[in-house]
């Protein structure tokens, strides 16, 4: 089963309006399940049901308060990946420079390839392709390390460029986990979508056992809570939606790498 | 290629967003007032009691998301605070192994080092980041050049290889320091959907006030108020270079205190 993604498909537009029908069809099933009760029986004691209602709403706002900080953490960590791995291929870059030729100018072409795959990788989406091209050059990489590592006068300098390399290859999964698992698992989603209709419910419960035409404001929390929700679904799904994490580190990279050897 | 994510209110001074925050929010309370009294009219009386409750709840998720968005900020500029403070000893270090390094490359590094404290105080300074940038980056490239020209001269290659280390670490934290500046901002669709339960609460709390009949209770305005500075304070956070809130230079001012002093 797959842990994550369970929303990962829809667009954040078709998320948004199918959580504000499914919160407005809760809402009036509990309102009219509220109205017949209080016809047909004796009324239920409207104290209660007010102070229950209550903890509903105040666990359901507990809830999505901490899904929304969960998903904002991750879309941090997401770029704070970002930004190391560019750090690290521009170290990696820059020690090249202490290896004899020619790998020297192999290594930093395979450099330059590699922030090409993964800029590639970001814009057209293919990111299993690029994953896999990546892992290539990885192991070409290290073989030119190795290659340079016997012919170097120097091996203190080898181990600083073996050094950055590690670094390389580490970030690079790491980001990759990052990406697909810091995510909000499904069973959250899931239990944010059953907790949601409830509270509505009963919220609408509440409005028909006392007997009230339905409140224009109910309107404007349904709409609150449907925004919170699809801007979780925004935060959470980093290459879909509004929220991307900018690959601007990756691009500067590339232009420094450009300059210093055209 | 990439969209626009942040920066959306950077156009807007801090002042007049606070003012037009404020009038926003009294504007949609009055709106949800006039609706509510209307209604209150016209229909048979909604229950009080009803609108409490979701008036209720939805103060509470404004308020967490608001707190939230607030914690993010926070990290954000907690984040900056620490880059530069990293990026100040990155420099120290550098400029101390510069010893290590044969002349004329020691002395040379050192004025280039000299130079870029200058280049990064001076930028943020007069706010000109992008010219600091630039420069800065120029200066990389002539210290990683002294730098490789040393080791090849140097008669032992492990002290040059221990400052190209600590080079290597300055332009991993000039990099740190530019995103962290320009890109680890609460995005704009943050503040769309903030901004727009806060006009959706306000006009609720108005929507209550209106229904019960009585005039618009005082206190209203003061959680408006309330909500107002939060998100004012949110957005000073933020924002980098404006404010009450900034990022203090004083490591940077240190280091370069200590540079002149050790060689003026």
């Amino acid at each position: 089963m797959r842990l994550y993604d369970l929303l990962g498909d829809y667009p954040l537009l078709v998320l948004f309006l199918a959580t504000l029908i499914i919160v407005l069809l809760s809402y009036e099933g509990g309102f009219r399940a509220g109205r017949w009760r209080s016809r047909r029986s004796e009324r239920e004691q409207e104290v209660v049901v007010r102070s229950m209602v209550a903890i509903m709403l105040g666990l359901l706002t507990f809830i999505l308060a901490f899904t929304f900080w969960l998903a904002a953490t991750h879309f941090d960590a997401a770029r704070q990946a970002l930004l190391n791995e560019a750090n690290a291929i521009r170290t990696a870059y820059l020690r090249a420079d202490l290896l004899p030729e020619p790998q020297r100018t192999e290594i930093r072409n395979l450099l330059r390839d590699y922030v090409d795959v993964r800029l590639e990788g970001a814009r057209s989406g293919k990111i299993e392709h690029a994953i896999r091209q990546s892992e290539e050059l990885h192991a070409q990489l290290w073989s030119k390390a190795i290659a340079a590592r016997e012919k170097a006068s120097n091996p203190i300098l080898m181990g600083y460029f073996i050094q950055s390399l590690n670094d390389l290859i580490a970030l690079h999964a790491r980001r990759l986990i990052v990406g697909r698992e810091f995510r909000i698992p499904n069973t959250i989603w899931i239990v944010l979508f059953v907790v949601l209709p409830l509270a509505s419910a009963s919220v609408g419960c509440h409005g028909g056992l006392t007997g009230t035409s339905r409140p224009l404001v109910a309107v404007a929390f349904v709409l609150i809570i449907s925004m919170v929700m699809t801007l979780i679904a925004d935060l959470d799904t980093p290459r879909r939606g509004s929220l991307r994490v900018s690959q601007q580190a990756l691009a500067d990279l590339r232009n420094t790498m450009n300059a210093t050897n055209p | 290629m990439i969209m626009q994510m942040n920066g959306m209110l950077d156009a807007i001074p801090l002042g007049a967003l606070f003012v037009a925050t404020l009038v926003g929010a009294l504007l949609s309370f009055e709106g949800g007032f006039w609706v509510g009294r209307r209604r209150g009219r016209q229909s048979e009386q909604e229950q009080e009691i009803v609108v409490r409750g979701l008036v209720g709840g939805m103060l509470g998720l404004e308020a967490f998301m608001l707190a939230f968005t607030f914690g993010a900020a926070a990290s954000h500029f907690d984040s900056r605070r620490q880059a530069l403070l990293d990026e100040a000893n990155a420099i120290r270090t550098a400029y101390l192994r510069a010893d290590l390094l044969p002349e004329p490359h020691r002395a040379e590094i050192r004025d280039l080092l000299r130079e870029y404290v200058d280049v990064r105080l001076e930028g943020v300074r007069s706010g000109k980041i992008e010219q600091a940038i630039a420069r800065s980056e120029e200066l990389h490239k002539q210290l990683w050049l002294q730098a490789t020209a040393s080791r090849d001269k140097a008669s032992t290659p492990a002290f040059a290889v221990q400052f190209i280390q600590s080079l290597n670490e300055i332009i991993t934290m000039h990099t740190r320091r530019v995103t962290a500046g320009l890109e680890f901002r609460i995005p704009n669709i943050i503040w769309i959907v903030l901004y727009a339960i806060t006009a959706l609460a306000a006009a609720s709390i108005g929507y209550h006030s209106g229904l019960t009949g009585r005039n618009r209770p005082l206190v209203a305005l003061g959680i408006i108020l309330a909500f107002s500075a939060v998100i004012y304070l949110i957005v000073d956070l933020d924002r980098p270079g404006q404010g009450f809130l900034q990022v203090s230079q004083r490591a940077m001012v240190d280091l370069q205190r200590n540079m002149s002093a050790t060689n003026p």
